[in-house]
């Protein structure tokens, strides 16, 4: 029990099922949403990517989120605890590894919320007007460390503040309101989109199938990363909100609720970027700004249109940066209340946990303000090593026993899973190996061939490899500690020492 | 005409697709209240 449990007695649940619905959603839409979503579709089948990516939804994403929130809600516990009440003591660690690969998401990911903050101020100053350098802008802000210091400070000092008041007064009371605010604000920017003449073009760059690359294995592979960065699967995110799900709640109806929500927002998202670039631009500067990136894509090349469109400077760029700072600034509320969770789960009160880990999280967030090839690098190996997390939640039901969880899923869930539950977590190992070893393929053969082997490339094997291995090795070091520190949850009961048997 | 038939496809499919779950979980929660007060198991308070 966190120490306000053991004061008070009590344990704090959303008010509802639509609220916690709501804020699972917060944790999913990200900026990935907003700029990863439309890049990949687009480049990869549009129409076909969907299918693909619905497929993986189904295969990956549901399976993996309902362990999750199997793991939350029966351990009461973060992911440390919640590993080791599933596994036994001895593997606490992997709660660890799971945990802190977010952490170190969370580390860059308030840089890049304070990105979306600046650019709101840009937006409502009236920058983005017609002819803007938008490029420069960028290079000025990015190429200025106390500029983007500081927006990072602010970030993640104003999510400190939400997650400093808690569930209630603090994370519950703002998302209920903010994600349907932030469905809101994407409808209108799609409508404003769609209008534009010549949208047309940008959806059929985004829906229209191109069925001949479905038999692509790389249009799959995109599709189930796509998947895996954007869902939360994997994360322990939806892991740490179900902590505080009430008891007898749905899994499957709001694990699927929650992946069609992300899909809605992403495609969304993508009809505003896709529409609105390919109807105030030609089809190349459309195709250049799918490949110049994320940031290159939101922050330059649609930047620059809002000056074009009736309303843009002074109404739609204020709203598109505002909808990208909330789809930020949401999921980072979800990775410091992991953060926060675990360490009250070891005794700290929220009170005194919150600040100590804004100011870690300032502090290890500087690097990546500073050089976006840091930054760069963090995203690579913390992005790709959220497989990890999600084959660990597979893993979990495994040893806990993959027929005993499934039955209690399918007591508590609105409509059954049964086998395809099972089946799904019984191979998710495979599609593991698969999928990450695409990735591995791909630092050897086209992020970094000339220096895969080199610990210090942004994006080489043995850099991603290396600071897994360090990662591992300091939970493993550390596994009896935690396995001891973290309190109790209902699943144990004190037995002294030993490994801990789950109660019925 | 393609490219209106699959916006309305993927995109009000996935709007469809959010109400229509958002509905059903409604309509379980409810019958799950009236569950609860008849004095059966399943009440997904606290």
């Amino acid at each position: 029990m966190s120490t306000q449990e053991q004061r008070t007695g009590k344990h704090e649940v959303f008010s509802s099922r639509l609220t916690f619905i709501a804020v699972a959603v917060g944790m999913a839409v990200g900026t990935g949403n907003i700029w990863r979503f439309p890049r990949e579709v687009g480049a990869w089948g549009g129409g076909a990517f969907l299918v693909a990516l619905l497929i993986a939804f189904l295969v990956w994403a549901i399976p993996i989120l309902m362990a999750e929130q199997y793991l939350g809600s029966r351990s009461r516990l973060g992911t440390v605890g919640a590993f080791r009440d599933f596994m036994g003591r001895k593997f606490a660690w992997m709660g660890g590894f799971m945990g802190f690969v977010t952490i170190g998401i969370m580390f860059y990911y308030s840089v890049v919320c304070g990105w979306a903050i600046r650019y709101f101020v840009y937006a409502v100053t009236g920058t983005f007007e017609s002819g803007a350098d938008t490029e420069g802008l960028w290079n000025g802000f990015t190429g200025t460390p106390w500029q983007t210091i500081l927006f990072h400070a602010i970030a993640i000092v104003l999510v400190g503040i939400i997650i400093f008041r808690g569930l209630k007064r603090g994370f519950e009371a703002i998302l209920k309101f903010a994600i349907p605010i932030l469905f809101v604000l994407l409808v209108a920017l799609a409508i404003r989109a769609m209008t534009l003449p010549g949208a047309s073009d940008g959806l059929r760059f985004l829906f229209v199938p191109e069925w001949d690359l479905l038999g692509d294995p790389e249009l799959w592979l995109r599709a189930f990363s796509q998947m895996a960065f954007s869902t939360g699967a994997g994360w322990g995110l939806y892991l740490t909100y179900s902590v505080y799900m009430r008891k007898r709640e749905d899994f499957a109806l709001n694990s699927t609720t929650l992946v069609a929500g992300d899909f809605l927002a992403a495609t969304l998202a993508g009809t505003v970027v896709m529409g609105t670039i390919f109807a105030l631009r030609t089809q190349e500067f459309a195709l250049e700004a799918v490949e110049s990136g994320n940031e290159g894509l939101a922050f330059i090349y649609f930047a620059e249109l809002f000056g074009e469109m009736p309303g843009g400077t002074w109404v739609f760029a204020p709203i598109f940066f505002l909808a990208l700072a909330m789809a930020a600034l949401s999921s980072l509320i979800a990775m410091m209340e992991l953060a926060t969770r675990n360490v009250e789960d070891m005794g700290l009160p929220r009170r005194r946990a919150v600040p100590w880990i804004v100011l870690v999280a300032f502090i290890a967030g500087i690097p990546s303000a500073i050089s976006l090839e840091f930054l760069g690098n963090q995203d690579f190996v913390w992005g790709v090593g959220l497989l990890i997390g999600g084959l660990f939640a597979a893993v979990a039901m495994m040893k806990f026993g993959v027929s005993r969880a499934r039955e209690e899923l399918d007591a508590d869930s609105d409509f059954r899973v049964t086998w395809w539950w099972s089946g799904l977590i019984r191979i998710f190992p495979l599609l593991f190996v698969i999928l990450m070893g695409w990735w591995i393929q791909q630092s050897i053969t086209v992020f970094a061939p000339d220096d895969w082997w080199n610990p210090l490339a942004e994006l080489s094997v043995a850099t991603m490899i290396g600071q897994w291995l360090l990662l591992a090795i300091v939970m493993l070091l550390l596994n009896n500690w935690l396995g001891r520190k973290v309190a109790h949850g209902p699943m144990t009961t004190p037995t002294g020492s030993g490994s801990v048997q789950p109660e019925k | 005409m393609d490219v209106v038939i699959w916006t309305i496809v993927f995109l009000g499919g996935s709007a469809l697709a959010v109400v229509l779950l958002l509905l059903w979980a409604v309509k379980k929660d409810r019958e799950k209240l009236v569950r609860a007060e008849n004095g059966d198991t399943g009440d997904p308070g606290d």
